[in-house]
C-alpha cells in the first residue's frame, strides 16, 4: 500500500531497524518497565484485540519498551494473520452474545421453515383438488337446481310463461313431440316404466302421481328459485312448436302470470295423455285427487312408485329439456338444441353481434331465454347462437 | 481466593457460567462447578485488576465473551477427559507444528519446539496436590485456543532463542578478535588492516552515525507508548499496517494516518535533537536525512545490478559459454 509519508524518515528508521535487528542483544533490550511481563493468555488476547478495554494502555506501555514481549506479541500476531478462522469465530462469539435472534426471525430457521412450507404445500394442494372436483360435476349440479318435477301423468307447469317437458308424457302426444325425437327417446327410457303402466293400468299413474307429490314439492321449489333468474317467455302455441308467434307472448311480464299459467295449462293438456292431463293443473298438489280407476291399487304399488320416483328424479338430473316458444329444446352439455334440429349446418351468431340484432324478435327472445348456446330451427334455417 | 466481587455476585455468576456451557457446541459434560474456579480467575485477572469495583454488567459481558468450546476442551482435558485430550491433538497439533516451524530455523528444531510444547501442555511434574501441573491452566478462554497456542510456541521459541543467542554472541567476538589478531600479525594483510587512508572522515563518519543514532533513539522513547509500540511493529518487526490495526483495535487506514504522523513528529524530534544536543546546522541536518535516503536507494540500486549480473552469469553458465 501506498503511504504518502516521508521517505526519508522511512529510509532512516529502516536503516536503524535493520541495525537493532541484526543484533539480537539490543532487540531485546528491556528499558524501564512499570508492568510484570504478560503471560501468553494475556499476550494472545491482545493479539486478537480480545482485552478489557480498560487493560489495555498497560500493556501498550508493556510492549512499546519490552522487546521480547513486543516480538512474541508480533510473532502472534503474524501467526494469527496466516490463520484467521479462529479470530473471526472468537468476534462471530461476540456478536451471537449481543444480538440474540428474535422470536419473529427463529419462525424462518431452517427446520421451522421446511415444516412451514410442507404445510402450505399441502393446504394448497387439497384446495386446488377440492375446487378441481366441485367444478368437474357442474351438469350435476345445475340439473339439481332445475329439476324437472316428474309426474307421470302430466306435466309439471311452471308459472314463468315457459313449460317445461316432463319427459314421461312426451311420448305420449306424438303430434306436439314429433320435432323432439331425442326427447323422445329420453323420456322413453325414463318413463317406459310409467307408460307402461299407465297404458295398461291407470293406476301406477295415480300412484306415481300420488308418489310425486314430494317430487312436484321439490321440483316446484327448484323451479321457484329459478324462475326469477330466467326470463319470462311467452307460453307457445298449442299445436305446433314452429309457429311461435301464433299466440306467443315472449315478452309476457310477470304481471301476466296468472294468464299464463292458463294458457300453460291448456298447453300442457294437449300435449299431454289423458291420464297426464288429470293432473295438469298448476297446482298438483299433494292432495291432488288420483284417478278414481285406480284407488284400490295406489296404497299397494307406493314402494315401487317411490322407487320410479328415484329413478326418474335420476333421469332427470341426466338429460333436461324445456319448451319456449313452443319449441322445445334439449341441452346436451352446454347446448340446448331445438328437437327439430337434425344436424343440418348452423348459422353461427353471437348475442349482441349486429347479426344477432337482425334476428327476429322472437328468435332473439328465445335466445336470451337460454343460457349458453342453443341451436335453434327457425324458418327452415338452423342458428347456432352463443 | 476469590475477591469480594466475586463472591458478592456468585449466584449471577454461575448463571452465566451455565449460559456458557449452553453456548457450548459440546460441553464435554462439564458442570458449573468444574468452571466455576477458571472463570472466577479470569474475572479477577481481567476484569477486577484494572477495576476491583467493576459492575456485574461487565462482569457479564467478560464472561458472556469467553470462548466456551475451547474452554470446556481445556478442562475436560485437565480432568484427564480422554476424548478432550484426542480431540486438542487432533484439532490443534497443526497449529503447534506450524507456529513452531515459523519460529524455528529448520525441520528438526521445530519437531523438538513442538515436542516441548506438547510435553508441557501434558505437564510433566505434579504440584503438592498431586494434580499434574500443565501449562493449559494458563487459558483463560478470552482469546481463541489456538492464539494461546500461538503464544506460549512463540514465547518458548524467543526464551530459547534469547538463552542460545548470548551464548553465539559471545562466540562470535571471540571469533572476531581472533581473526583481527591474525590479520595484524601478517604483513601481506596490513594494507587490508590499514585500508582507510584518512582516519579523520572515519572518525567523522562514525561520530555522525552515532549522533544520529542516539538522536532517533532518543526521539523514539519520546513517543508516546501506543505510537511508540506502532512504529516498533512496523519498522522493527516488519508487520503490515493492516495486522497492527487489527491487534490494537484499529483499521488499516487509521494505522496508516497514524505512521505518517509518528514519522512526522520523529523529524521534529531528531532535527531538534541534532540542533539542540549535538550542534548541527539545519543544513547539515537536511544534508544528511537526504544522504541516508539515497543511500538507501543506491544500495537498492546496486542489489538490483548485483540480481541481474547473477541472472546473466548462471545464463552464460547453463548455455555453455562459460
Amino acid at each position: 500500500m501506498e503511504l504518502d509519508f516521508d521517505k526519508e524518515m522511512d529510509a532512516l528508521l529502516r536503516e536503524t531497524a535493520q541495525g537493532e535487528t541484526a543484533s539480537a542483544n539490543g532487540e531485546f533490550k528491556i528499558e524501564n518497565l512499570k508492568s510484570p511481563h504478560p503471560d501468553a493468555d494475556e499476550i494472545a488476547a491482545f493479539a486478537e484485540n480480545a482485552l478489557p478495554e480498560k487493560m489495555k494502555p498497560s500493556f501498550i506501555e508493556h510492549f512499546a519498551d519490552c522487546g521480547r514481549c513486543r516480538r512474541i506479541l508480533s510473532n502472534v500476531v503474524a501467526l494469527n494473520s496466516e490463520t484467521p478462522a479462529e479470530i473471526v469465530r472468537t468476534e462471530e462469539i461476540k456478536r451471537a452474545v449481543v444480538a440474540p435472534i428474535p422470536w419473529y426471525r427463529r419462525f424462518f430457521a431452517a427446520p421451522s421453515l421446511a415444516y412451514a412450507m410442507g404445510a402450505l404445500l399441502l393446504i394448497f394442494t387439497g384446495l386446488i383438488a377440492f375446487t378441481f372436483i366441485k367444478n368437474s360435476a357442474p351438469d350435476a349440479e345445475i340439473a339439481e337446481t332445475r329439476e324437472v318435477p316428474v309426474n307421470a301423468g302430466g306435466g309439471g307447469v311452471s308459472s314463468d310463461g315457459e313449460t317445461r317437458e316432463i319427459e314421461s308424457t312426451a311420448p305420449s302426444n306424438s303430434a306436439t313431440m314429433s320435432n323432439a325425437p331425442s326427447v323422445q327417446s329420453n323420456a322413453m327410457t325414463t318413463t317406459n316404466s310409467t307408460r307402461a303402466a299407465s297404458s295398461t293400468n291407470a293406476a301406477p299413474l295415480s300412484n306415481a302421481a300420488a308418489a310425486n307429490e314430494s317430487n312436484l314439492n321439490k321440483g316446484k321449489a327448484t323451479e321457484d328459485k329459478t324462475q326469477n333468474n330466467l326470463p319470462i317467455a311467452a307460453p307457445p302455441a298449442p299445436q305446433s312448436s314452429d309457429n311461435p308467434a301464433s299466440g306467443a307472448n315472449f315478452a309476457a311480464p310477470k304481471s301476466k302470470e296468472s294468464d299464463a299459467e292458463e294458457t300453460r295449462t291448456r298447453d300442457v293438456v294437449s300435449n299431454t295423455s289423458d291420464q297426464a292431463s288429470s293432473n295438469s293443473t298448476r297446482a298438483p298438489k299433494p292432495s291432488a285427487p288420483p284417478a278414481k280407476s285406480a284407488p284400490a291399487t295406489s296404497r299397494s304399488a307406493a314402494p315401487d312408485a317411490i322407487a320410479k320416483r328415484n329413478a326418474r328424479a335420476m333421469e332427470t338430473q341426466k338429460t333436461e329439456t324445456r319448451t319456449i316458444g313452443g319449441k322445445n329444446f334439449r341441452r346436451d352439455g352446454s347446448v340446448w338444441y331445438d328437437a327439430a334440429y337434425s344436424g343440418q349446418s348452423t348459422t353461427n351468431i353471437t348475442r349482441g353481434s349486429k347479426e344477432f340484432k337482425k334476428l327476429d324478435a322472437n328468435l332473439r327472445s328465445i335466445a336470451d331465454a337460454l343460457s349458453g348456446t342453443i341451436v335453434v330451427i327457425w324458418k327452415e334455417r338452423a342458428y347456432r347462437i352463443q | 481466593m476469590s475477591s469480594a466481587a466475586v463472591e458478592k455476585n456468585r449466584s449471577q455468576i454461575e448463571e452465566a457460567i451455565a449460559r456458557l456451557i449452553s453456548r457450548a457446541s459440546d460441553s464435554r459434560r462439564l458442570e458449573i462447578a468444574d468452571l466455576r474456579e477458571r472463570v472466577e480467575k479470569s474475572i479477577e485477572k481481567y476484569v477486577l485488576r484494572a477495576d476491583e469495583n467493576a459492575p456485574f454488567a461487565e462482569i457479564k459481558e467478560f464472561v458472556d465473551a469467553l470462548c466456551a468450546d475451547d474452554l470446556c476442551l481445556i478442562i475436560a482435558c485437565e480432568k484427564n477427559d480422554e476424548k478432550a485430550w484426542e480431540d486438542l491433538v487432533k484439532n490443534y497439533d497443526g497449529t503447534v507444528k506450524s507456529a513452531a516451524r515459523k519460529m524455528s530455523n529448520n525441520s528438526e528444531d521445530a519437531e523438538d519446539l513442538a515436542s516441548s510444547i506438547w510435553a508441557e501442555l501434558y505437564g510433566l511434574k505434579h504440584d503438592k496436590d498431586g494434580k499434574l501441573k500443565t501449562k493449559l491452566s494458563y487459558y483463560s478462554g478470552r482469546g481463541s485456543l489456538g492464539g494461546w497456542l500461538r503464544a506460549v510456541v512463540s514465547q518458548l521459541a524467543i526464551d530459547g532463542f534469547r538463552k542460545e543467542s548470548k551464548f553465539v554472541q559471545i562466540e562470535e567476538a571471540r571469533e572476531f578478535e581472533r581473526l583481527a589478531n591474525d590479520s595484524a600479525e601478517h604483513t601481506d594483510n596490513a594494507a587490508i588492516v590499514h585500508a582507510t587512508a584518512n582516519p579523520e572522515e572515519n572518525f567523522s563518519a562514525r561520530q555522525t552515525e552515532k549522533d544520529v543514532s542516539d538522536a532517533l533513539r532518543s526521539a523514539i522513547s519520546r513517543l508516546e507508548a501506543e505510537n511508540k509500540l506502532i512504529l516498533k511493529l512496523y519498522y522493527f518487526d516488519d508487520l503490515k499496517l493492516k495486522d497492527i490495526g487489527a491487534a490494537l483495535g484499529f483499521h488499516e487506514a487509521t494505522a496508516s494516518r497514524k505512521i505518517v504522523r509518528i514519522q512526522s513528529e520523529m523529524r521534529k524530534s531528531v532535527e531538534k535533537i541534532l540542533i539542540g544536543e549535538h550542534g548541527w546546522t539545519r543544513e547539515e541536518v537536511k544534508r544528511h536525512l537526504t544522504d541516508a535516503a539515497s543511500k538507501l536507494d543506491v544500495g537498492l540500486e546496486k542489489m538490483f545490478a548485483l540480481f541481474v549480473v547473477a541472472a546473466l552469469v548462471q545464463e552464460l553458465f547453463g548455455a555453455g559459454v562459460l
